[in-house]
């Protein structure tokens, strides 16, 4: 039994290291409800960072069959996918039974209990627009102000915290002022994990979200509800095999 | 592990002076206590004015001034998170912008779960007429892309929570309609009366989408908000100027 944040990219040969899982893992743990769940993996045969559409579509197919892989070792109840970009969450969500929560679509939908109009913080200038495809994506482009971007590459985020948070301070005041948003969002993993949202929302005055807790509380809470995505949304692909080929025949006939 | 928490769940109805109502009270106090965790304790606080059930708009507005007054209050007397109980939330907004507690809705929470499990929801209501405000609330929500239809089940508050087999046999049959007919991959119950009959699981089962027991979630919501620390925008919600109401 155990809840798997997958990382879906090499992080393990990156700079950061197999120490960065360990301390992610730490964090996660601190706070989950059941801690001696949590396991976070990586994806050995993915990329280093995804700062583009192309890596980030170049990241699922191993993803999904790393997380395919751990199901052979033990039961796994529920998994996140440890990017904001939520790469693949429809993909995750035909191929397995368990409830797959995508950092992002969580964390939006937080916070429009929180306020009407929330922003991101990309990595880079180049990765706007992907901010506000994913928003509309998840139909809720009326509660978007903005996605702005920290121009920091996500393997140096955490290099220099000084330098990241006023990076972030001053992102953040311009958002409020300019883009008037009343809430923010880390749009990136390593960002999440930085530990930086506290202090920035003490600077700014309106909550600032991490992706990574918000997105383990919401997998809890669908856990403890006996909750998971829809089986009619998120079919299991008819060719992949004929046993579950049934499976699905069984699940649409509803009279 | 971690710090006490303490939840205000306010009733939005004089449900105390409805028929039967200390059982449907009891009913629900063991209800939300069995679905707390440990280190949280849970208070009701029911209005003793007001109406017993909210099914129009003028029932909302006759129900709203008690929710507001008791969440004020709950702030004072040092709770960590308040839930209205109600589909409607009445009063909602109000209770942001005069306290600095989270304060959740059982109806938006529910909804803004439901959209994260499918693409299209739709809500059961006890009679096809609140359908009317609930189309508005899916408006000023923002989320009319996701939402699939709301439909009633035929009953009124009073007559579900008495008859939980009949309530469960109609939302079934509703429930199966909403699917095939109108689309829906996810259902949501639009009732407390409905959530506190603990009949998700069983229709879930049986109609093999995942339905949403508004009541559970907006627990484990409040939880999380105050395990997270976190607050409404103050931006959204900015304290209304003092001023005397006459």
């Amino acid at each position: 039994m155990s809840i798997v944040y997958l990382i879906p990219g090499n992080l393990s040969s990156t700079n950061y290291g197999v120490k960065e899982i360990k301390r992610r893992e730490k964090l996660l743990k601190k706070w989950s409800e059941q801690p001696s769940k949590i396991r976070v993996f990586d994806v050995p045969k993915g990329g280093s960072s995804i700062e583009s559409s192309y890596e980030e579509v170049a990241s699922i197919i191993p993803a999904v069959d790393r997380l395919q892989e751990l199901t052979n070792f033990e039961k796994i109840d529920g998994a996140i996918i440890g990017c904001f970009g939520d790469p693949g969450l429809d993909v995750f969500r035909e191929m397995f039974k368990f409830p797959i929560i995508g950092p992002a679509q969580s964390t939006m939908h937080t916070a429009c209990q929180l306020g009407h109009k929330f922003s991101l913080v990309t990595i880079f200038d180049s990765m706007i627009s992907m901010g506000y495809k994913q928003v509309h994506e998840y139909g809720l482009s009326h509660h978007l102000a903005s996605v702005r971007a920290i121009n920091i590459p996500v393997l140096e985020l955490l290099n220099d915290l000084d330098l990241t948070f006023n990076k972030l301070q001053k992102l953040g005041k311009q958002i409020v002022k300019e883009d008037r948003a009343d809430c923010i969002l880390f749009g990136c993993m390593t960002m999440s994990f930085a530990g930086l949202e506290k202090k920035l929302e003490k600077e700014l005055g309106i909550p600032v979200l991490n992706a990574g807790r918000v997105a383990l509380k919401t997998l809890e809470s669908t856990l403890s509800m006996g909750l998971k995505h829809s089986e009619i949304a998120y079919p299991y692909p008819v060719k992949l095999n004929s046993k579950k080929k049934t499976y699905l025949k069984k699940n649409k006939l509803i009279k | 592990m971690g710090k006490k928490i303490k939840i205000l769940y306010q009733f939005a109805t004089a449900k105390l002076k409805t028929p039967n109502g200390d059982k449907e009270v009891l009913k629900r106090k063991k209800f939300l206590e069995k679905n707390i965790g440990t280190n949280t304790t849970i208070k009701l606080s029911i209005p003793n004015k007001g109406p017993g059930t909210i099914e129009s708009d003028f029932d909302e507005a006759m129900a709203t001034p008690n929710v507001i007054e008791s969440i004020i209050a709950a702030e004072k007397k040092g709770y960590d998170v308040a839930i209205i109980s109600c589909f409607s939330d009445p009063g909602l907004e109000a209770c942001r912008e005069k306290v600095n507690i989270p304060i959740v809705g059982s109806g938006e929470n529910a909804i803004l779960l439901s959209a994260q499990l499918g693409n299209k929801f739709s809500i059961l209501s006890p009679l096809h007429s609140n359908s009317f405000s609930f189309n508005k609330r899916i408006f000023s929500m923002g989320l009319e892309k996701k939402y699939c239809s709301t439909r009633g089940i035929g009953m009124s508050v009073l007559d579900l929570a008495k008859d939980r087999k009949k309530t469960l046999n109609k939302i079934l049959s509703i429930g199966k309609a909403a699917i095939n007919k109108d689309g829906a991959d996810v259902l949501i119950l639009g009732c407390m009366s409905m959530a506190f009959h603990d009949i998700a699981p069983v229709i879930q089962k049986k109609l093999k989408v995942p339905v949403i027991n508004p009541v559970k979630a907006s627990l484990l919501t409040a939880e999380a908000l105050v395990k997270m620390n976190i607050f409404h925008s103050k931006i959204t919600y900015p304290k209304p100027l003092s001023k005397k109401i006459y």
